[in-house]
């Protein structure tokens, strides 16, 4: 399971090396990605899910969804303020990548700023409360 | 679509009769298709137990009833598309007091605004 912390730690990096070199839109993918990936970590060594069954529980549907209503429940009913951090941090870099990867317009150095502020929140939330 | 806009001003103009002096924007970005809700001031949005319990419940239901739709809920932010308003809500203030507050539903096309509730308080 060390390994998805890995992998959500490698993105981050991977964010950083790619802001800091001015390759702001492939940056914001990092990101994101590292938000996924920490929160399947958070779900699996913190509120005991399997990764396994988050595989076959979410197969078919939006896998990406299904960890955000799952983990997002769990911090709910650990604190509400926590919970309402979490999605608000989720849903800005979702929108970003989205931004990101798919629209015609490039990502500016005020967009890397929010995201960089969102992800050190996000990350910090989930590391010290929820792993 | 419509219901999902419809949810959202329903939801936010009871947050509007909440809090007095609150401020309400909601937008839905057509490029990353996100339904946006800015929100301000922050000794409201992250300190009052009772805002943060209406987006606690928001979050959830939001995505319990539309599971294939994104929402934002977050302060003010430039990176944020709020051109396509959908509400406005906008308390008027005048040498810091509050004087009244006016929701605005662009959900009606019929005609530009509707004023939903004006409430006056006492200057």
């Amino acid at each position: 399971m060390i390994n998805l912390k890995t992998k959500a730690d490698e993105n981050y990096d991977a964010f950083v090396l790619l802001k800091d070199n001015g390759k702001l839109n492939s940056s914001i993918h990092c990101a994101y990605y590292s938000a996924f990936l920490l929160s399947i970590y958070s779900l699996c060594v913190k509120f005991g899910y399997l990764y396994e069954d988050i595989q076959n529980n979410s197969r078919g549907k939006d896998n990406h969804a299904y960890i955000r209503n799952e983990l997002g429940n769990k911090i709910r009913q650990a604190k509400l303020l926590d919970c309402v951090e979490f999605h608000t941090c989720l849903s800005k870099l979702k929108k970003e990548r989205k931004k990101a990867d798919y629209s015609k317009n490039l990502v500016t150095n005020k967009d890397v700023v929010n995201i960089q502020d969102t992800i050190d929140k996000f990350r910090n939330l989930i590391i010290t409360k929820y792993i | 679509m419509d219901a999902v806009k419809d949810f959202i001003i329903e939801r936010l103009k009871k947050l509007s009769n909440m809090f007095k002096g609150i401020s309400i924007k909601y937008a839905f970005d057509s490029i990353t298709e996100f339904h946006i809700i800015e929100i301000s001031p922050e000794n409201i949005r992250r300190r009052d137990d009772e805002y943060i319990r209406w987006e606690s419940e928001m979050w959830n239901d939001f995505f319990a009833m539309f599971p294939d739709e994104d929402l934002l809920i977050s302060e003010p932010c430039e990176s944020n598309d709020m051109h396509n308003v959908l509400f406005d809500n906008i308390p008027i203030v005048d040498s810091g007091n509050l004087l009244y507050c006016i929701d605005l539903d662009f959900g009606e096309m019929d005609s530009f605004f509707n004023i939903d509730t004006i409430d006056l308080l006492a200057a």
